[in-house]
């Protein structure tokens, strides 16, 4: 756990309160109706768009397999929960067990005793997914490279479908679902995609992490190296199919869905979610995973977003893929992560610029400062509907303007001011449906 | 249909078909490595054009007679030939221009075959029904003459021609094809048009028979069916994409025979998994090349 260690103390702060933030946020979510059903897909999403990220962005194969992976999980977890409930009402005559069974069945409140199910059944369906990962990373991943790899795990999850949608048990054509009215909260899912995310940085941060970053800047020279890459892709191909097991189990829990769903198109969803967030960073996959179920299940039910958005989610999709690939093919964030150090650097200062010594308009410098300033203040500010607005408005213009400088001192300063004032508008508005739905109940 | 007999003749006509929609995909691998998932679309494309023509034509005074169907052809062969143009043109030239890598590439294919599925969804997403201008037995023997006489063609094109050479050369090697003179570009673009001009006829012999298509045909329908064919045979092979077409087809068509004991729904497993066996074996495909990895 050295990334633990090696975190100061003011990054650590950071994140934790981040965390507590959103917690505090799941928590409070389940007063409104539609706030826990997008955080629920949120995470859900997060965890499968990692699993996604490590096979594609940190090992560089390309695999466009990732539903089926996500299918065997969720179906895994549906058949679970479909036996334990039949276990315990037939052969545990204890009236305890059966009450809180009654209990979790009526979809009220959790009983405790039903997370430690949810949480089994997640475990339990997850390690059957990663066996099978396994296996398929074996015969897969040793022999085939670039295109004829992602061909061959497209096949593979289409032959998974095709089975689900054959045996009634399975799937059959409309899909099982947990007929128990059990659902699960958005803070478990949190609690999960917490839980993953230390799991992966410990694993990438380990003797195999460093393995799979060799093997994706070049497979020979790692085995020059004496990294064992067949060995090293078929672990990281396994890791990656237990997240996305946990992730496809978890998705049981919130939204049935027929086998057809888990096909082509899931994979090809979570391919523009990483390609998206860029390849290879994780903080890049959520931050793009949150960005498409937004997209998804906010923008297009929107009063004034016209039919044509929710109507054609394929055009829009092929859209930003063509256009990503075309003019930033590293995705928002490339390679690097969102780390506390590059957002507490927005608001130092930055050194002196001598206005006389400048050979241009001193406007550009003043607009920098005075962007600078504002993005600050609307940060702090946002919530109010005017003037935080208002403010991060003039700190975009003065921003922009003062990035047409040709200083390099003074094109930081309008950058910094540029980014706090957008990330403020996008606070503004998701922190104002947020605190609406939480103190309107 | 039901006896073996019937189910081989009808493979061997969906095999032409795939066969001649597998070229274009094999032709463009060949060409400039990179798999083109917009294919299927430019299927669906021609299709829904003849389909178009077809339907607007039947009231007019050449009715059901064959001329419908060749204007129809001809105008489903210019349209997918245009189309492959402008893509080729917007969302490939530019990346390999930029020099980017072959993933790069094979995700803008896919998100131009979104783009192009979305539209046609968007444009008709019921279920339509071709005009039935042949029956079965016709158009069998139309389908295997019309990919015999394609195949002899695009071999002579191909081995004889001075283009045919330009292009093989081209698929060999970039740079010197450009040493020696070649326009790069054109060859590429001339080759998307045969491409598509070949899935164009093969989906319009297809819905010869008065068959049911929706806005899907290319890429669920028939669509990864003669990609997989083109795999399996070798891709960038062009014999070996005929002999993956017919080997999907009769497979195909032969899960269709027993349908009695519920085996066409385990078209998609058969299929599949043959294609994962036949890949785990020989990973370049039945008759494609095995290029060694050069450090």
């Amino acid at each position: 756990m050295i990334w633990f260690k090696r975190m100061n103390k003011r990054n650590l702060i950071s994140t934790v309160v981040g965390v507590l933030v959103l917690t505090l946020i799941s928590v409070f979510s389940t007063k409104s109706f539609e706030l826990p059903k997008i955080l629920n897909l949120i995470f859900i999403y997060s965890i499968a768009a990692l699993a996604l990220n490590i096979v594609c962005g940190c090992l560089g194969e390309f695999v466009l397999g990732h539903g089926g992976f996500i299918l065997i999980g969720y179906t895994t977890a549906v058949l679970l929960m479909q036996q334990l409930s039949k276990l315990f009402t037939k052969s545990m005559g204890k009236v305890y067990f059966k009450e809180m069974l009654v209990y979790v069945v009526r979809g009220g409140e959790l009983h405790p005793m039903g997370y430690v199910f949810i949480i089994l059944t997640v475990i339990i369906a997850a390690l059957i997914t990663a066996v099978i990962g396994f296996v398929v990373g074996l015969i897969a991943l040793g022999r085939l490279k670039g295109d004829y790899l992602a061909i061959v795990t497209l096949g593979i999850s289409l032959i998974f479908v095709n089975i689900c949608k054959n045996f009634d048990k399975l799937g059959g054509g409309t899909g099982i679902s947990i007929t128990t009215t059990i659902s699960s909260t958005p803070l478990l899912n949190l609690g999960f995609l917490v839980a993953c995310l230390i799991l992966i940085l410990t694993f990438m941060g380990s003797r195999f992490g460093r393995n799979i970053l060799a093997c994706r800047d070049d497979n020979i020279a790692a085995e020059a190296c004496g990294v064992p890459v067949n060995k090293t892709k078929v672990i990281a191909f396994t890791f990656s199919s237990l997240l996305a097991g946990i992730g496809g189990a978890l998705l049981a829990f919130v939204q049935p869905q027929a086998p057809t769903a888990f096909g082509q198109d899931m994979s090809i969803l979570f391919l523009i979610i990483i390609v998206l967030g860029g390849l290879g960073s994780l903080t890049g996959s959520i931050i793009a995973a949150i960005l498409i179920v937004l997209y998804e299940n906010w923008f297009c039910v929107q009063s004034w977003v016209p039919d044509f958005f929710a109507n054609n989610p394929k055009i829009i999709y092929g859209i930003i893929l063509v256009l990503i690939m075309l003019f930033r093919s590293s995705g928002i964030l490339g390679k690097n992560e969102f780390t506390w150090n590059w957002f507490y650097k927005m608001f130092k200062k930055e050194k002196k610029v001598e206005v006389s010594q400048l050979n241009e308009s001193p406007v550009f410098y003043k607009f920098a400062k005075l962007s600078k300033i504002f993005g600050i203040i609307a940060l702090c500010l946002c919530y109010i509907p005017l003037i935080g607005e208002s403010l991060a408005v003039a700190g975009i213009v003065f921003g922009s303007i003062g990035k047409k400088s040709s200083n390099e001192t003074v094109r930081r300063v309008a950058s910094k001011g540029l980014t706090l004032s957008v990330i403020s508008v996008i606070i503004s508005y998701i922190v104002v449906d947020i605190l609406v739905i939480i103190l309107m109940q | 249909m039901n006896t073996l007999l019937e189910g081989l003749k009808q493979g061997l006509e969906l095999g032409s078909i795939f066969a001649l929609m597998a070229l274009g995909y094999s032709m463009v691998y060949g060409i400039v490595k990179m798999i083109n998932f917009a294919h299927s679309e430019f299927i669906t494309i021609g299709g829904f054009l003849a389909y178009f023509i077809t339907e607007s034509l039947l009231t007019s005074t050449l009715g059901s007679s064959v001329w419908n169907l060749l204007i129809a052809l001809v105008a489903a062969i210019i349209v997918c030939v245009v189309v492959a143009i402008i893509t080729e043109r917007f969302a490939y030239r530019p990346l390999r221009k930029k020099g980017s890598s072959r993933i790069t590439a094979l995700i803008t294919a896919i998100g131009v075959s979104y783009i192009f599925s979305g539209i046609m969804n968007a444009i008709e997403p019921e279920q339509l029904q071709f005009h039935k201008f042949v029956d079965k037995n016709t158009s069998f023997y139309i389908a295997i003459i019309t990919t015999a006489v394609l195949l002899a063609a695009l071999t002579f094109f191909v081995k004889k021609t001075k283009i045919g050479i330009a292009m093989r050369a081209v698929s060999e090697n970039e740079q010197a094809a450009k040493l020696m003179g070649i326009n790069n570009n054109f060859i590429i673009s001339l080759t998307f048009m045969i491409g598509s001009a070949l899935a164009a006829i093969g989906v319009v012999i297809y819905l010869l028979d008065g068959e049911c298509f929706t806005f899907e045909i290319g890429s669920v329908t028939i669509g990864l069916y003669p990609f997989v064919a083109a795999v399996i045979g070798g891709i960038g092979s062009l014999p070996g994409a005929v002999i993956g077409g017919f080997l999907i087809g009769i497979i195909r068509a032969i899960t269709q025979v027993y349908s009695n004991i519920g085996l066409s729904s385990w078209v998609d497993t058969i299929i599949y998994g043959i294609f994962v066996i036949i890949l785990l074996f020989k990973p370049s495909g039945l008759l494609g090349k095995d290029v060694r990895e050069k450090v």
